[in-house]
């Protein structure tokens, strides 16, 4: 059932990314959906040990390279940078909001995910970029970046580690 | 195991796993983890070779800006000589055509310089008595009456101009043939002596030497009407001529012998 709910949460995510624009800028949810499995795995009351275990590190990283590999495929370029991308994301997001470094609040929430999405794009365009001959217009992918990292912002506030009691 | 190692092994496969498939997808060749280590290097040589070049063509480029400027440069003055020539070759063919038309040609003289003499108003000639000028002849251009030589020296000599207050010549009208004289004011215009109320004249009617005085050959073009005044005046009409040659661009001109001197 877990895994159904997932399925269509990604099937969504990417639904949502591929139809939608907002002033012409195509959106990207898939960072926000590996932090949010990122972050319950990590808080959710099945994982005994918590950040001491690392067990929601190794998920989230292969949810996210997962994830950043279904969007490489259906990409049609090279099969890596959001691979890598992701996954790097899904890693954080597990490490992030431990009492260890952060402990997590709707403001640092909200930021965590702005910094995600823009460390998602910034690695995926620049290992294209580096890995295949494509140009970009620099100004137009920053612009497109910044504005997918403040989409993003609402799931950051709204996704709490109460959520998974 | 501990967390630390389990992490770093996590971190470690994803990126090896992601560079080799991105190697392998642009190079068709497995990734080589070496050469990857050297690629700051490699990118620090490339960058600083870069910017050594680009430098060094900076350089050049300096360079050669400067000496292209100086070739156009060169090329100008060059440019502005034939210019210059091109223009001195008109006007002394138009005096070589004057030259062939008349039998009392003299010489012809290049225009030196202004007189020292601040009261008159004259123009120096790079000829004199060596060249057979003599005092009175008439000056002219391809134009008109120009004045007439007012000072002869061995080497050079010096003209007298018909805007000079000094100066008056014989002239007629060309379409009424009415005789008259001719002076200078001091300014850009001249005035016409002379001429009875009774008498037409029109604005545009062009004056011509009448060669009555014995100095100047008869039908040299001098000028053209401007303003005529009848009212107010007593005897004679109060006509203004504007010279055909303007005294400020007089280069070269033709000397003409004296009219009762065949």
């Amino acid at each position: 059932m877990k895994i159904l709910k997932w399925i269509s949460f990604v099937f969504l995510a990417f639904l949502i990314q591929a139809k939608i624009e907002i002033f012409n800028y195509p959106l990207n949810l898939t960072p926000t959906l590996v932090y949010i499995f990122s972050f319950k795995a990590l808080h959710n009351p099945s994982n005994v040990g918590g950040y001491l275990s690392g067990a929601a590190e190794l998920k989230g990283t292969l949810f996210g390279a997962g994830i950043g590999l279904m969007e490489d495929v259906l990409t049609g370029s090279i099969i890596g940078p959001d691979f890598f991308s992701k996954g790097l994301i899904g890693f954080i997001s597990a490490v992030i909001f431990t009492d260890v470094v952060f402990r997590w609040t709707p403001v640092l929430g909200g930021i965590a995910v702005i910094i995600l999405t823009l460390a998602d794009g910034f690695i995926s365009t620049g290992l294209r970029m580096f890995f295949t001959d494509i140009t970009i217009n620099g100004v137009y992918t920053l612009q497109m970046i910044l504005f997918q990292s403040v989409v993003n912002i609402p799931f950051g506030i709204l996704v709490k580690p109460g959520n998974f009691n | 195991m501990s967390k630390g190692k389990k992490r770093f092994i996590i971190l470690i496969s994803l990126s090896l796993i992601a560079l080799t498939i991105m190697t392998y997808q642009r190079d068709r060749k497995p990734f080589s983890f070496l050469k990857n280590l050297s690629y700051p290097y490699d990118l620090f040589n490339k960058v600083t070779a870069n910017i050594s070049t680009n430098f060094k063509d900076l350089l050049n480029a300096f360079e050669i800006n400067k000496t292209l400027k100086k070739k156009l440069e060169e090329t100008l003055l060059d440019r502005q000589a034939y210019d210059e020539l091109i223009h001195e070759n008109k006007r002394l063919k138009e005096l070589l055509s004057l030259k062939s038309q008349r039998s009392d040609y003299v010489t012809t003289a290049k225009v030196i310089g202004r007189g020292y003499d601040r009261l008159l108003n004259t123009l120096v000639f790079d000829k004199g008595k060596s060249s057979g000028i003599q005092k009175d002849m008439a000056v002219i251009t391809a134009n008109g009456l120009v004045g007439k030589i007012y000072s002869v020296k061995n080497d050079f000599s010096e003209a007298l101009l018909l805007k000079d207050q000094n100066f008056s010549v014989a002239v007629r009208l060309q379409k009424s043939r009415r005789e008259g004289v001719l002076s200078g004011t001091g300014r850009k215009y001249c005035l016409l002596k002379y001429i009875p109320p009774e008498e037409t004249v029109e604005n545009g009617e062009v004056v011509i030497t009448s060669g009555l005085d014995g100095n100047y050959p008869p039908g040299l073009p001098v000028g053209v009407v401007t303003n005529v005044k009848k009212e107010g005046v007593e005897f004679f009409q109060f006509i203004e001529i504007l010279p055909f040659q303007s005294d400020t661009k007089i280069e070269e001109v033709g000397i003409l012998n004296l009219a009762h001197n065949p």
